[in-house]
Formats: structure tokens, C-alpha cells, sequence
């Protein structure tokens, strides 16, 4: 095989899918819906996973304090934590504070606490990341500083929900790796049996070939072509199909409204990974012919 | 050139096309493949263009063993070998020209030299003035003389007919055996299967004739 070949093979492989055209632009349809879910699958990812991104932003820590601390004892505290590396601001809870916030998220059923002469609820500081640290991770580090401090009871600072959405990243990731990997068999599945069609109808030629002595590759690669014609249509088609759903969600802003996201709040799939999906099409394309003419030779045999 | 040593052919199934076959062509030579039908005749030339391999026996091309060959070593045998159908074995929807430029196109050369040896090999054959023409609106005629150009445009050292007046008038069919003459002329050795004996007798050229796949001395 020589690159001056290249310009006979290319067409040859577009006459090809000419030759076939309704039995490819079938392939090429079913291919690309393929790739809306698999690929649709990987926008949602995209974007949990940015806001997850968003809700750590707002991570703080919660620093409670051991009961009857002294006033030069908690002044102590709050500057050796303010000299932290993490930290970007740290506000004292006064035990009243907390009692006065929790009596307003009580509301009208504030009543429940009369009675109450002393605050049961403990003094606390509130401590707000730097920028960089403003993750699980540096929240983690953080809280793991804190506890070693003397006079500081308990930290907290929503490990919870922290790990819970962790978890289900994962749990989405791990859906995405099993659909992806059936998608992709699909894909090859679909454009080998087209392909299968066309080695058939391409019997003849192919002996004239052998017969004018053409090397196998000279002969396969019109075949691979072809498929790779179909896994780029396909995967085009796709992301065309993904970004005006995605247009459609974003000026349509009922529609996020409905799924409880703040406007402006999903993004598409970066240029990295739309290159992907069209390398994924052209690669996928190129197995599936691979696969039919390997077929169509060991019956030959 | 053409050096066959007690070649046997059994087809799976049991058939014995060819049975101790031990057959010399020299270079240059122009020689008729004769025989009823099922005789062998194709099955030789099959044998000689690397199609099927032989069950027994030593078949050396220009010294070169073709017996032994690798797979990836055919193609270009059979670039060196020129080979003519009864059914012409062209793409239809190709030109007369693209038909003829194949041939040089899986060889991988420049496309002004394509063009060159092409034109060049159309116009041997007189077909010019029809190399746009897509080879399926040609007459029975022009496909052989077209497929004939296709086999020579390599310039191969040997030319394989089989049956190739099969599907032709006599007037055509003697103007396709002057072509093969003109090859021969200009030192190709040829060899060409037919049970045409009109053809035979009318030519002064030696003849081999097979019988249920054995040689007739
Ligand atoms: N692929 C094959 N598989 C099995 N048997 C075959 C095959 N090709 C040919 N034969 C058998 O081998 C014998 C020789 O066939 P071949 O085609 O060489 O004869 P031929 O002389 O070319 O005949 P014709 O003049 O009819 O073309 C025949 O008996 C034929 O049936
Ligand atoms: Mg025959």
C-alpha cells in the first residue's frame, strides 16, 4: 500500500456507500442513536459531576467546641485556626448564637424550646475554605487538623452527603462503563453485518482485483473505509442530535426549572470528549469491517 | 519459463483434474491448451496463476518455485502474468480506461505514468477512441480486446487465455488471436486453453493436449 493510493481507495470506498446508500444511511442512523444514549449517558455524568464541583465550592467546616472553654482559651483557638493553611475565614458561634439560629429554623414551633434558660447547643466556629482547598479532600484535611486541636469537641462538615455523592458518581460511572461497553458492541455488531452485505456484493470485483494482482490490504481498505464513513456519519449525527437537545434544555428554561437545576446549569460535552465520540465512530467503523471481511474469508476457506 | 514436474491436482471430493503432469513452455513460445471439456485445461492455468495450489508435483515460473509461494507473494507473481477470460472479467460500471488502469493501480504508480502505460496499452489494441466508454456498453469484442490491454499493460512475461473466443463471432475471435500473435511477437511466451479446433488448425503453433486430466503425448 502506497499514500498514492490513498485518492482510488477513498473513492472506491465512497462509491461503495453510494452503491448501498439507504442500507448505510440505516447503519449510520442506528449507529447515531447509539451514541445519544451512550452519549447522552456521559452528558449527564459530565454534569453531576460539575455540580457536584459547585456544591463542594460551598463546603465549610464546623468546629464545636468543648463546653465552658474560657474567653482567652476560645481566642487562642480561633487565631491558631485562622493561621491554618486552608483556612480563609473563621467566624465565632456564640452558644446563644447557635440557640437564636436554631430557635429561627424552628419558626412558629419555636416554642418547644421555652423554658430553656441555658443553651444546650454548643459554641462553634465556622470556618470557610481558600479557594483551593474547597473540596471533600480539603475538608477532610482540614477536619483532620482540627481534631488534633485541644478545647475543640467535634468537626463536621456534611461528611455525609460528601461521601453519599461520591458514591453515587461512582455507582453513575460504573453504569456508564457497562452501557458504553454494550453500545459499543452494537456499534461493531451493526456495522459488520453491513459491511457483510457489501463484501457479498462486492465478490466479483474483489476477484478482478485478486486477479490483477492487488495486495489483501488493497482490497480490505475500500471495506474499512466504508465502515468508517459509517461510524463518522454516525457519531456526527449524534452529537448533532445531543447538542440541539442540550440547545433545546437551555433556552427552554421551564425544562430545567423541571428538573430543579439552577438556569445556565448543565454544559456540553467538552471538544475532548466530542473528538472522542467521532474517534470512537471512526475506530468502532473500522472493526466492524475488519470483522466482516474476516468472516467473509474464513467461509471462503 | 513455464517448468511443470508430475503435477497432480485433486479437487476435494476426489476429483483428479490433473495426473502426473510434466509439461516444459519455453520463453518466447506460443502454445495452444487443448481438451474436452472437465479435462484440465482450466484447472493448469489455475495452478500456473497461483489461484489453486498444486496436490503434488514441482511448478517453477521463470524459475521460481509456484508451488511454495507465500500468500503475500501471489499479488505480485501475478502482476508479472497476464491472464484472459472467456466471460472477460471486467467492472462493468468502470471505463474502458479505469478497466486498464487497475492493473497499475494496485501496483501503486504515479498517476501520470498510469495514464501513459494505459493509453498506450488501449491504443495496441486499437481502442482509443472507446477508453471513456463504461466497459458494459461495449460489444463482446471490445471487453476482450479491453481485458487483453488490461493484461498486458504490465508487460508480463507470460499471457494465460482461457477460453478467451469463447463468447465471441469467428470474424472477433480471429482478431483476438491476432492480438495474442502480436503479443507472442514481441517475445511474451503465451499459452491459450480452447476447444475451438478451428483456431488450432489455422495456426502453425505447437499444441498440448490433455484427456481426463492427463497429458496426450
Ligand atoms: N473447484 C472445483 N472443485 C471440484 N472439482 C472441480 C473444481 N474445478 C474443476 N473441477 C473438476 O475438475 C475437472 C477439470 O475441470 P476444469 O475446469 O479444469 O476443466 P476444463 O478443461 O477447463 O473444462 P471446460 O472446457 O469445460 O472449461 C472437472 O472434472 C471438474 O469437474
Ligand atoms: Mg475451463
Amino acid at each position: 500500500m502506497r499514500l498514492r493510493q490513498l485518492p482510488y481507495l477513498g473513492r472506491t470506498a465512497l462509491e461503495g456507500f453510494r452503491a448501498h446508500a439507504l442500507m448505510n444511511l440505516i447503519a449510520v442512523i442506528i449507529i447515531a442513536l447509539a451514541f445519544v444514549v451512550g452519549g447522552g449517558f456521559l452528558l449527564l455524568v459530565i454534569n453531576v459531576e460539575w455540580a457536584a464541583e459547585g456544591w463542594s465550592e460551598q463546603i465549610q467546616v464546623t468546629a464545636y467546641l468543648a463546653d465552658g472553654l474560657s474567653a482567652e482559651a476560645t481566642q487562642g483557638l480561633r487565631s491558631r485556626i485562622a493561621g491554618l493553611p486552608e483556612v480563609a475565614q473563621v467566624r465565632y458561634v456564640s452558644k446563644d448564637d447557635a440557640l437564636k439560629a436554631f430557635r429561627g429554623q424552628l419558626g412558629p414551633r419555636a416554642s418547644l424550646l421555652q423554658g430553656l434558660t441555658e443553651s444546650p447547643l454548643p459554641a462553634s466556629f465556622e470556618i470557610a475554605l481558600r479557594p483551593m482547598h474547597r473540596s471533600a479532600d480539603g475538608a477532610e484535611r482540614l477536619a483532620g487538623r482540627l481534631r488534633d486541636l485541644q478545647g475543640i469537641e467535634e468537626v463536621s462538615y456534611g461528611q455525609d452527603w460528601v461521601r453519599r455523592l461520591q458514591g453515587f458518581l461512582e455507582f453513575l460511572r460504573l453504569v456508564g462503563a457497562v452501557i458504553g461497553g454494550g453500545l459499543l458492541l452494537s456499534v461493531i455488531f451493526i456495522v459488520s453485518n453491513t459491511m457483510a452485505l457489501t463484501v457479498l456484493a462486492r465478490r466479483e470485483e474483489t476477484e478482478i482485483l485478486q486477479l490483477v494482482g492487488a495486495t489483501r490490504s488493497f482490497i480490505a481498505l475500500p471495506l474499512v473505509f466504508e465502515g468508517m464513513i459509517q461510524g463518522l456519519l454516525g457519531a456526527l449525527l449524534s452529537l448533532g442530535l445531543l447538542y440541539a437537545a442540550y440547545e433545546l434544555f437551555t433556552t427552554q428554561l421551564y425544562l430545567q426549572a423541571v428538573a430543579g437545576l439552577r438556569p445556565g446549569g448543565i454544559r456540553f460535552l467538552p471538544w475532548q470528549l466530542g473528538a472522542a465520540v467521532v474517534g470512537a465512530g471512526l475506530l468502532l467503523g473500522a472493526i466492524g469491517s475488519l470483522l466482516a471481511l474476516g468472516r467473509a474469508e474464513s467461509v471462503e476457506r | 519459463m513455464i517448468q511443470m514436474y508430475h503435477v497432480t491436482k485433486s479437487y476435494p471430493g476426489g476429483v483428479e483434474a490433473l495426473v502426473d503432469i510434466t509439461l516444459h513452455v519455453p520463453r518466447g513460445e506460443f502454445v495452444f491448451l487443448t481438451g474436452a471439456s472437465g479435462a484440465g485445461k482450466t484447472t493448469l492455468l489455475k495452478l500456473l496463476f497461483c489461484a489453486e495450489p498444486p496436490t503434488r508435483g514441482q511448478i517453477l515460473l521463470n524459475g521460481r518455485n509456484a508451488a511454495r509461494l507465500r500468500r503475500a507473494a501471489i499479488p505480485l507473481l501475478r502482476r508479472q502474468i497476464g491472464m484472459v477470460f472467456q466471460d472477460f472479467r471486467l467492472l462493468p460500471r468502470r471505463s474502458v480506461f479505469e478497466n486498464v488502469a487497475l492493473a497499475l493501480e494496485v501496483m501503486g504508480l504515479p498517476r501520470r505514468e498510469i495514464r501513459r502505460r494505459a493509453s498506450e496499452a488501449l491504443a495496441w489494441v486499437g481502442l482509443e477512441a472507446r477508453q471513456a466508454q463504461p466497459a458494459i456498453r461495449t460489444s463482446g469484442g471490445e471487453q476482450q480486446r479491453t481485458a487483453i490491454a488490461r493484461a498486458l499493460v504490465n508487460e508480463p512475461y507470460l499471457l494465460l487465455a482461457d477460453e478467451p473466443t469463447g463468447n465471441l463471432d469467428p470474424d472477433i475471435s480471429l482478431e483476438v488471436m491476432e492480438l495474442f500473435k502480436r503479443v507472442n511477437a514481441r517475445g511474451t511466451t503465451v499459452l491459450v486453453a480452447t476447444h475451438n479446433r478451428d483456431l488450432v488448425t489455422r495456426y502453425p503453433f505447437r499444441t498440448v493436449a490433455l484427456e481426463k486430466g492427463r497429458l496426450l503425448a
